[in-house]
């Protein structure tokens, strides 16, 4: 197991490994080195857990190119890890998705906002965790956001992604589909429109119906597959719209919850991959 | 048992279970801190969160 840092959900695959009787070696990515050629890396399988992006991707199209197997790939990381080419891939394969734009100037970045109509939503194209985000209400509180935006250090903050902003019933649904099955999925609730467990949300179970199992699993397929968190908004008319995916899934907060051992899970499809 | 010390206000901290690289807070002040080390155990600042760290 890749990882940064030890975090809960490290912790419990460690511990799921270890009543499994499985082999795990944690590499700690901070002590890694990546040659051309691979005379370092002897795994039958790689489950990626980094906390950084940028480190997960360079890890991943390393591992791969040296044709060890990884959980997930690098592709897939590639697509997840960044909201535009999350929102690509949903659109290309049908994937109910809010309206989506992105621009690269200021001027630009109203035009996009306005197509749109306000209320509309910002999102850095690389974060996490509900950081950042921005409603925006008015031209001039997209006015100032875009100010802000420029001055921000990451050359990524000038990536304007803008979208539509949906009215969900102060919830939003995180569903955990590992290979073809979604494994369970929770409500994240809470009053304020970003309903991130990271920044408070309470997790309660969600059933997961036919329809939001076929749903989830063809956004995970759209994004490349493998262990997926895929995050789901109920509509208005009740539609389903899907927002993003995850590719280093956080699942804490949703075991309990669903009552679904969600680290054995991600072992089982591990093993399964590296039998491949 | 293997106990750790705060960084900050010095409480000791269990870390019977822990494992080497584990994010740790202390119960008394809150602080984050990572298991550099459990033999003999050690205790540094955690890492500061990232602009891509992230799910």
């Amino acid at each position: 197991m890749l990882y940064s840092i030890i975090r809960v959900e490290e912790k419990l695959l460690i511990r799921a490994a270890e009543k499994m009787g499985l082999e795990m070696e944690k590499i700690d990515d901070r002590e890694c080195i990546f040659g051309l050629s691979n005379d370092i890396w002897h795994y039958d399988v790689v489950l990626e857990r980094c906390i950084s992006h940028s480190k997960a991707l360079y890890a991943l199209k390393f591992l791969n190119e040296y044709g060890i197997k990884t959980v997930n790939t690098y592709d897939v990381a590639a697509c997840c890890g960044d909201k535009a080419f999350t929102s690509i891939a949903f659109e290309k394969n049908g994937i109910p998705t809010p309206k989506t734009f992105v621009a690269f100037e200021p001027e630009s970045a109203i035009k996009a906002i306005e197509r749109i109509g306000y209320p509309a939503v910002m999102k850095p194209v690389v974060g996490s965790w509900g950081r950042l985000l921005a409603k925006i209400d008015t031209r001039n509180t997209a006015e100032a956001i875009i100010e802000h935006k420029e001055v921000l250090g990451s050359y990524l903050h000038q990536i304007y992604y803008v979208q539509e902003f949906v009215d969900k019933p102060q919830r939003d649904i995180r569903a955990f589909v590992v290979g073809d099955e979604t494994i369970c999925a929770v409500y994240r609730e809470s009053a304020h429109w970003i309903t991130n467990t990271a920044r408070g949300a309470k997790t309660v179970e969600c059933k997961v119906t036919d329809e939001l199992n076929d749903l989830c699993v063809r956004a995970a397929h759209a994004v490349g597959g493998g262990i997926i968190a895929v995050d789901v908004m109920e509509t208005k008319s009740g539609a389903y719209t899907v927002h993003e995916a995850n590719y280093t899934m956080e699942f804490r907060n949703s075991i309990v919850p669903t009552g679904i051992d969600i680290p054995a899970k991600i072992l089982e499809y591990v093993v399964g991959v590296a039998k491949r | 048992m293997v106990n750790g010390e705060c960084i900050e206000c010095g409480k000791h901290i269990d870390l019977a279970d822990a494992e080497e690289g584990e994010l740790v807070t202390c119960p008394e002040c809150g602080t984050e801190m990572e298991v550099v080390s459990l033999t003999p155990p050690s205790l540094e600042p955690a890492p500061p969160e990232e602009e891509d760290w992230g799910e």
